[in-house]
């Protein structure tokens, strides 16, 4: 379905991917497919405890071991204090940033970095690691969110606060780092006016990102006092922007190469390796590359929060949603910093609600510390206030469509936040899934049930840079900062077209490192279609105006009597004998060089609007009740993208959220035992849903432009992961009357919830 | 230059449980030193040297705050200030 009328040449389009024959032959370099010469290859010893206090580390039997160059621990690194620093999308406090890159006094959680060898081949590092003598004196561990909470709770940080956003902190400390509340209207009133009110409480594990390639770091410290770094990464510039200050460097003294990545959905934006190589490499004089293993994955690097959270929800007879009251409590992990921010904007977004309270808590547990995942916080906090929206439909006898669509925010609404909406395609997106061919659909079969379930993120634009010039031949090169990890070469290039009014073929589209481009925040936020694609407008604007400034001299007329046409046809105004003047974009290209050189135009943004996105799916299960698992039998995804630039990307990132919600829904959690021992560190035990798994992932994009960009493009990777968890606990309760509560929805757990004691 | 400034719940302790004031100025700087002027705690607490205080962000219209405390601001603007979302990555890890 698409709700918009347009009249693009190349947006809208379905061009082959830029990148596409790089990587289906195997030609595209990834971070470790890197090989320099004279390169060291690291390994790092990691705790086998979840909480511990490293009494000493003996690294002498490791240095005498020959074809051992260096062994570092935290002591190598210069001093970090206990400050924040931008890490370009937010901040990090560079204390803490260094010890989860290597730990000081504590190990925080099983898997945490101890210290780092590099050597002359991966065997013997992995033998020299082997001979690193560590004394731990042994903690309890606290891994449970609510656990930690407790006043009798062990600290993680003995001097850890809990702060609130007025700047205030608590006396004592705690395991709960920050506490944040939104309000609007008068809760009380809200639900003395309610005739039905659900309260439920939620559960929700950890999970991870899951994406095929590993972390991997290479740096090499020259001797002049640079550092160059090669990584799998979402953000150069936040990498360049994380490292330099952890190895006392100046921003300028440290090149970033982003290497081709194999996923990210949010796990790439924070730094492990990369440290550790530039400090190996600094005390070798080579060039140091580290590698994780799917086992270190899982282990060491962020994951997104397990959490406990409470909804309570009150409505009319007749629908109309009076209050609500939601509790937040996310795990961090080992430092603080877990998305509970998000989560709460999040929770009520879709719905304009008169009276809510929403209160949050970041909370560190000892397990690894939590990164961004895809919509960060949203997937958790809209299944609990979608689920509790689904039971009043229910309650209510209310089709749960009509009832979203009764109470939908619109054009004008305000959240408790504060912030308040422009042009939305909330509503469209439920009117379009009322008008679907699966929502109007028969299912019938025993314990099959359907569900459906809203979702809402924010995306946002910020900071990204395009330079282009045009070649002799008509082709333009494109130099981006933007890591591609959804085909975000071609969208960005698909929008430089369009405004130049040539062929998206024609545009070839680089990743360039931070020494090449200007300024360009992560791949991340859903941001880089929005801004990127921004920036190469403005990047074949500049080109537009200095082309036809190149033919008014060709020409020798003014400027301004010379237009550059929308068809890419360069006008200008009829010679002495009342000919017309004109160049095709090709043919003025081929007359650069003659006449004054080549064109090179550039775009450097910083763009404060941003696209909220909206999405619902629905959803058809059959549960087995004897094992407990729930087949996905059908399952649409509807999604507003503004405009969708590339619509099979847009598709394909509306299916790879859906199918990453439904594993989060469905299987994937960290499974610790009570000593912190995460013991499914393996993709064989972590079971993310393969394709064998699913039916086809129906995509119906909704386009409602966004007014505050110059495509109506709005972000659309990040909101398709958050409909289908709701979605799926409605349908498992259509299909066999139980309403589970806590995520995974597992084989295992639904038989815990449906057998006899 | 008037302008409204939305005070989330979690801030209300600083404006003795107000959650819109009126203000003026013809950026954010001077929107900040207004407040600061009857609400020294809010003023010090949105204002951190020449940056918007740690872990804040700021929806002018709507619009993000992205440009720093220059940002000019119009008549009638709403201002709105939102907790920062980083995503789950303030802490260590990046």
């Amino acid at each position: 379905m698409t709700t918009a009328t347009s009249d693009y040449k190349v947006i809208g389009t379905r061009p082959i991917r830029h990148d596409g024959v790089d990587k289906v032959t195997g030609a595209a370099q990834y971070g470790a497919d890197l090989n320099l010469p004279g390169m060291l290859y690291g390994r790092v010893l990691r705790s086998p405890h979840a909480h511990a206090k490293i009494i000493s580390i003996d690294t002498s039997k490791a240095r005498a071991l020959p074809g051992v160059q260096a062994v570092i621990t935290n002591s190598d690194f210069p001093r970090a204090a206990d400050e924040e620093i931008d890490t370009g999308e937010g901040s990090a406090n560079l204390k803490w940033l260094l010890d989860n890159v290597i730990a000081s006094d504590k190990a925080l959680y099983k898997g945490h970095a101890i210290a780092a060898v590099a050597a002359t081949n991966h065997h013997i590092a992995e033998d020299a690691i082997e001979l690193i003598e560590v004394r731990y004196e042994v903690l309890p561990p606290v891994l449970d969110v609510r656990d930690a909470m407790l006043e009798t709770a062990p600290l993680l940080h003995e001097d850890l606060k809990t702060g609130e956003m007025d700047g205030s902190k608590s006396d004592d400390s705690s395991n709960t780092a920050s506490h944040l509340r939104f309000a609007k209207g008068d809760l009380d009133a809200g639900f003395s006016e309610a005739e039905v009110v659900i309260e439920r409480e939620f559960e929700t594990s950890m999970a991870h990102q899951g994406y095929i390639e590993p972390q991997n770091g290479t740096a090499y410290w020259r001797a002049d006092g640079t550092l160059d770094v090669w990584t799998s990464t979402q953000g150069a510039f936040t990498v360049r922007d994380s490292v330099a200050p952890l190895v006392r460097l100046s921003p300028s003294q440290v090149k970033v190469t982003p290497m081709e990545i194999g996923g990210g959905f949010g796990g790439k934006i924070p730094v492990y390796l990369e440290p550790l190589a530039a400090i190996l490499s600094r005390d070798t004089g080579r060039p140091v590359q580290l590698t994780m293993n799917r086992e270190e994955v899982l282990l060491a690097t962020g994951p997104t929060s397990g959490t406990y959270m409470r909804v309570k929800m009150g409505a009319k007879r007749d629908g109309t949603l009076t209050a609500a009251e939601v509790y937040l409590a996310f795990e961090a992990g080992a430092y603080p910093g877990s998305p509970v921010g998000a989560g709460a904007m999040c929770a009520l977004a879709p719905y304009d609600i008169p009276n809510q309270a929403i209160d949050g808590y970041d909370v560190v547990v000892n397990k690894p510390k939590t990164a961004a995942y895809r919509a960060p916080g949203a997937p958790q906090s809209e299944f609990a206030t979608e689920a509790v929206i689904n039971e009043l439909a229910e309650q209510l006898d209310i089709d749960p469509l009509e009832l979203r669509l009764k109470n939908a925010a619109e054009e004008g609404a305000s959240r408790a936040d504060g912030y308040t909406y422009g042009v939305i395609g909330n509503v469209e997106c439920m009117q379009a899934a009322q008008e679907s061919p699966h929502w109007n659909s028969e299912l019938s079969g025993p314990n099959r049930g359907r569900g459906v379930a809203q979702g809402f993120w924010f995306n946002i634009g910020f900071e990204s840079s395009a330079y282009a010039q045009v070649n002799g031949d008509g082709t333009v090169p494109l130099v981006l900062g933007s890591t591609d990890i959804g085909g975000t070469r071609a969208s960005i290039a698909m929008q430089l077209a369009e405004t130049l009014g040539i062929s998206a073929e024609d545009v070839r589209p680089h990743v360039v490192d931070t020494n090449s481009v200007g300024y360009t925040q992560v791949t991340g936020g859903s941001r880089t279609t929005f801004a990127g694609g921004w920036a190469a407008h403005e990047c074949a604007m500049d080109i537009r105006r200095q082309m036809a400034e190149r033919a008014a001299r060709i020409w020798e007329v003014d400027a301004d009597q010379v237009e550059y046409g929308d068809d890419a046809v360069i006008r200008g105004p009829a010679d002495d004998e009342g000919n017309e003047r004109q160049f095709s974009f090709k043919e003025l290209a081929g007359k650069l060089v003659s006449s004054g050189g080549h064109i090179v135009g550039r775009a450097d943004v910083n763009k404060t609007s941003s696209g909220p996105a909206f999405a619902t799916h629905i959803v058809d299960v059959e549960v087995d009740p004897d094992t407990g698992k729930v087949d996905v039998l059908r399952y649409t995804a509807i999604q507003d993208a503004g405009t969708a630039i590339h619509p099979a990307y847009v598709e394909g990132q509306m299916q790879g959220g859906a199918t990453q919600g439904i594993g989060m829904a469905l299987n994937e959690e960290y499974y610790y035992d009570e000593n912190g021992d995460l013991k499914n560190a393996s993709l064989l035990d972590y079971r993310m849903p393969t394709a064998l798994d699913l039916p086809m992932i129906d995509p119906i994009i909704v386009e409602v432009p966004n007014p505050g960009h110059p495509y109506g493009v709005r972000g659309v990777g990040e909101v398709p992961i958050i409909p289908p968890a709701p979605a799926l606990q409605a349908a498992i309760n259509d299909a066999i009357g139980l309403r589970m509560s806590n995520l995974p929805m597992s084989p295992r757990a639904i038989l815990e919830a449906t057998l006899p004691e | 230059m008037a302008v409204t400034v939305l005070v989330p719940a979690s801030l209300q302790t600083l404006t003795g449980g107000e959650a819109r004031l009126i203000a003026e100025g013809h950026n954010l700087r001077a929107v900040i030193a207004d407040l600061a002027k009857r609400y020294p705690a809010l003023g010090d607490r949105l204002q951190n040297g020449d940056r918007l205080g740690r872990g804040l962000s700021l929806a002018i219209n709507g619009d993000i705050l992205s440009t720093g405390l220059i940002t000019p601001v119009d008549d009638n603007a709403e201002i709105a200030i939102l907790p920062q979302i980083s995503g789950g990555h303030s802490g260590g890890g990046a």
